[in-house]
């Protein structure tokens, strides 16, 4: 019987196989990201309440509003915001100008840089983590933003590595016109490298965004001041500096505090995505 | 007189050419200075600064004392929990993979068809991924707990007793199951990348042989998309091996060392106790381990990943 089966039959059974696959395990990969939602909204009684209401009696808006009102809130969100976009401009700047070397001026040391650029990316940052704790504590920067914003002069391989690949695919013509015009190369960087690199500069803004934002161990290890604090440290002291846990602010806050990347990941997913596979890619 | 003029212009090209090419060299380090410049000052001379302090005794206030190998003979006889983070590390670093791997794989295969919704089933998959660090870890605690969490809660309405997420059986496997949870996303992206980018007459031609769905994927789909398997094995091993941050927030290493890792040692011996020089001899071994298993992995990914056009 089987053997009869046309093959527009056996395509529509891998369909519905695929989707009774498919639907229960997204919804299950989604039930810990709607827990936070749910409990965000639930009053404090309501989330020690056994067996537990799945859904909230009322809508309780206060935690939110009792989050944006806690003692520093309004330091740590500027912290944060101030360390995420300078470290973004930092290292946007110098990931193209560094990608630019790499794609455009093919001379003989080129190719061992690049390797090297590529054998960096999977340097683990265990081995520096307390040399450059150390260094940053000689210069007296221990306590203050600058150890979180100033390694990003340097660029970031990952980066360097997607631009590169992508000023690749911008013809030569282009810039050998603007050459014998009298341009120079910083000129036709400016002008017309970048211009044209707007796809994979979003597609890094948008990774750099999400990595500064949601960045923890920086953070922890460098600064100690509460009214220093980026969100991410802010949002862990209300479990740390007293005993008692309050649950449903803590998943307000964390609710909240995810609200920018999430948006972010939705406005530009095919960035994300493309950025995530160029990353992938093979050299 | 011809002849002159000739040989004239070449040796001007040539000088002018060579010339062209030093600016050129000039121009190159130049843009790349950036990078150099971060490169030397943010891994170069912190890595040689390690290596040096890994044979003092430095506590980051007086000045380092040489100590020769003795942080290195200490961490070796006298440190019980070493043995415990190495075990741990590559507990968490294999299964921690392994599903990751897998259930990316999977899903994968799902998706690389034409259904409808496979954007928004996409998305669903990558979400937990977006989460911020501390906002997935406090989710996770929560959902932990023994006596209001959700999946005690849950496992009470089948009947099923409350599990101690965090006790020294269970403790190590939540670790994973959280981290598994928020490590599929990415990994299932670039999987499914490869396989979209999986030339269909090579599944016509086994189409033609008659062979099955499981067949394609094994003949054809696995050692196509085998570098894309490598690559995110690789960086995922090198970013397991040292994981640390999670467990210090859910379980500091507890409980009676069930979760510590090795790299979570160093950052205690580091900051906690401000050993910097034995932190350093330890950090120094961590960094050989993930060498080794770096090379390793090449070594055998060259033998086992397909690269198209036969080049190596």
């Amino acid at each position: 019987m089987a053997a009869f089966k046309t093959k527009k039959q056996k395509n529509i059974m891998n369909r519905l196989i695929s989707y009774i696959i498919l639907i229960p395990t997204s919804l299950v990969a989604m039930v810990p990201f709607l827990w936070m939602v749910i409990s965000a909204f639930k009053s404090e009684d309501e989330l020690f309440t056994i067996p537990p209401k799945i859904l909230p009696s009322a809508l309780h808006f206060e935690n939110f509003s009792y989050v944006f009102k806690m003692d520093m809130m309004g330091n740590w969100i500027f912290n944060t915001v101030f360390v995420c976009v300078s470290t973004i401009t930092l290292m946007a700047i110098s990931s193209v100008i560094v990608a630019y070397g790499f794609a455009r001026f093919d001379v003989k040391p080129s190719n061992f840089f690049f390797m090297l650029l590529l054998a960096t990316m999977m340097l683990p940052w265990a081995i520096t983590m307390i040399p450059a704790f150390v260094m940053f504590s000689k210069v007296g920067w221990v306590g203050t933003w600058l150890p979180l914003i100033i390694p990003s002069i340097g660029g970031s391989p990952v980066y360097i590595f997607m631009i590169r690949q992508y000023i690749m695919t911008i013809p030569r013509e282009l810039d050998e016109a603007a050459m014998i015009d009298g341009a120079s190369s910083f000129k036709i960087l400016w002008n017309i490298i970048v211009p044209n690199c707007k796809p994979i500069m979003m597609t890094m803004i948008i990774f750099a965004f999400s990595g500064a934002w949601g960045d923890f161990l920086g953070p922890f290890i460098y600064l100690s001041d509460p009214m220093t604090f980026t969100l991410s440290l802010g949002i862990n002291t209300m479990r740390t500096v007293t005993g008692y846990i309050p649950w449903h602010y803590m998943m307000a806050a964390s609710a909240m505090f995810a609200i920018p990347v999430v948006f972010i990941y939705f406005f530009g997913m095919k960035f994300f995505t493309k950025g995530l596979v160029m990353s992938g890619l093979k050299g | 007189m011809g002849f002159y003029m000739a040989t004239g212009s070449a040796v001007k090209a040539g000088k002018s050419k060579s010339k062209r090419e030093r600016q050129k060299l000039l121009q190159f380090f130049l843009y790349i200075s950036p990078w150099l410049v971060g490169l030397t000052l943010f891994s170069l001379i912190p890595i040689v600064m390690s290596f040096v302090l890994s044979f003092t005794k430095y506590d980051l206030l007086s000045a380092p004392e040489f100590i020769g190998l003795k942080n290195y003979i200490n961490l070796f006889t006298n440190t019980p929990e070493f043995s415990k983070g190495l075990v741990n590390t590559f507990y968490y670093t294999f299964f921690r993979m392994l599903f990751v791997i897998i259930i990316s794989l999977f899903f994968a295969v799902l998706l690389d068809q034409k259904l409808k919704g496979v954007r928004v089933f996409r998305t669903l998959y990558y979400l937990p991924s977006v989460l911020p660090f501390i906002s997935g870890t406090l989710l996770w605690m929560y959902m932990f707990n023994f006596d209001f969490g959700l999946l005690n809660s849950a496992f009470g309405v089948f009947g099923i007793k409350p599990i101690d997420w965090f006790g020294v059986k269970n403790a190590m496997n939540s670790i994973i199951l959280m981290s598994v949870w928020g490590g599929i996303g990415p990994t299932l992206t670039i999987l499914l990348a490869g396989m979209q980018s999986v030339p269909t007459t090579l599944y016509e031609s086994m189409d033609l042989d008659g062979a099955g769905s499981f067949k394609k994927f094994l003949y054809v789909t696995l050692p196509m998309i085998s570098p894309s398997i490598f690559y995110v094995a690789i960086m995922g091993v090198i970013g397991c091996l040292q994981e640390f941050a999670s467990i210090m927030l859910l379980t500091e290493g507890g409980p009676e060392n069930a979760t510590t890792t090795l790299t979570y040692q160093v950052y205690q011996y580091a900051f906690t106790s401000r050993t910097m020089g034995f932190a350093s001899a330890y950090s120094w071994v961590v960094f050989v381990i993930i060498l080794v298993f770096t090379a390793i992995f090449f070594k055998w990914g060259n033998k086992a990943v397909y690269y198209e056009g036969g080049d190596k």
